[in-house]
């Protein structure tokens, strides 16, 4: 005959076990979620990468590209001033010169024209906002084009 | 000391709590699997709008990196 001592061990084991594997499944269902969850993150990061990369390819070959054209129409200056542009608006001066010089693509300045306003900046500060160009090519274009450093009201 | 009967009784009672111990356990367990699907799924939904999007431009990108590369070969060529 079994005894009462051991009818309670023996309910306490199935207890523990029982309740061990609806625990084990539970946390195995849970990892398995996650684990698919994060191979999706993973792979968009990945694609999100490769976007970036190709955006960068895309921007150096335009870059390219427009000093090839520029090469061939034998259109080559150094400043914006040996081209005689005094009527021009300091902003065109600027956005040719990087043009011309290959810093910029055609597509990138008219972004920065249609960005300017909203920024609220002047050519060069709304290219160097919109990561188009360096401090260092910055410098150098309001170096060689003379440019005044002008501040606008924040409102 | 307790009789035969009265302690077959409690144990019988035990093991009805113990039941009912596993059953709270098993529905709660259910639950939270449920959640997290349901996490996962939504979540998996839209990440993979997203990457849809991303694969798509990442052909443009592409169609548009062949074409400089024909007008640089012109050039160059």
């Amino acid at each position: 005959m079994i005894g009462p001592m051991t009818i309670l061990i023996l309910i306490g084991l199935i207890l523990f076990y029982v309740i061990n594997k609806i625990s084990t499944i539970r946390l195995e269902e849970i990892n398995a979620l996650e684990d698919k969850r994060k191979s999706l993150i993973n792979k968009y990061e990945y694609m999100v990468n490769q976007r970036n990369d190709l955006q960068n390819q895309i921007i150096k070959k335009e870059q390219t590209l427009t000093t090839l054209r520029n090469n061939e129409t034998g259109l080559k200056t150094i400043s914006a001033k040996d081209l005689d542009m005094s009527e021009i608006d300091e902003n065109e001066k600027i956005s040719r010169y990087l043009i011309q010089e290959g810093k910029i693509t055609l597509e990138q300045n008219e972004n920065t024209l249609k960005k300017m306003n909203v920024l609220q900046m002047d050519y060069l500060g709304a290219c160097l906002a919109l990561g188009y160009i360096d401090l260092e090519t910055a410098k150098k274009t309001m170096k060689i084009n003379k440019i005044s450093i002008k501040t606008k009201p924040m409102n | 000391m307790l009789d035969a009967n009265t302690l077959y009784l409690l144990l019988i009672m035990l093991a009805f709590i113990c039941i009912a111990i596993v059953l709270v356990h098993y529905h709660k367990s259910t639950d939270e699997i449920q959640r997290k699907k349901s996490e996962v799924s939504n979540y998996s939904y839209q990440l993979q709008r997203k990457i849809d999007a991303v694969e798509n431009e990442i052909v443009d990108l592409r169609l548009k990196i062949d074409e400089l590369d024909t007008e640089i070969g012109e050039y160059k060529g």
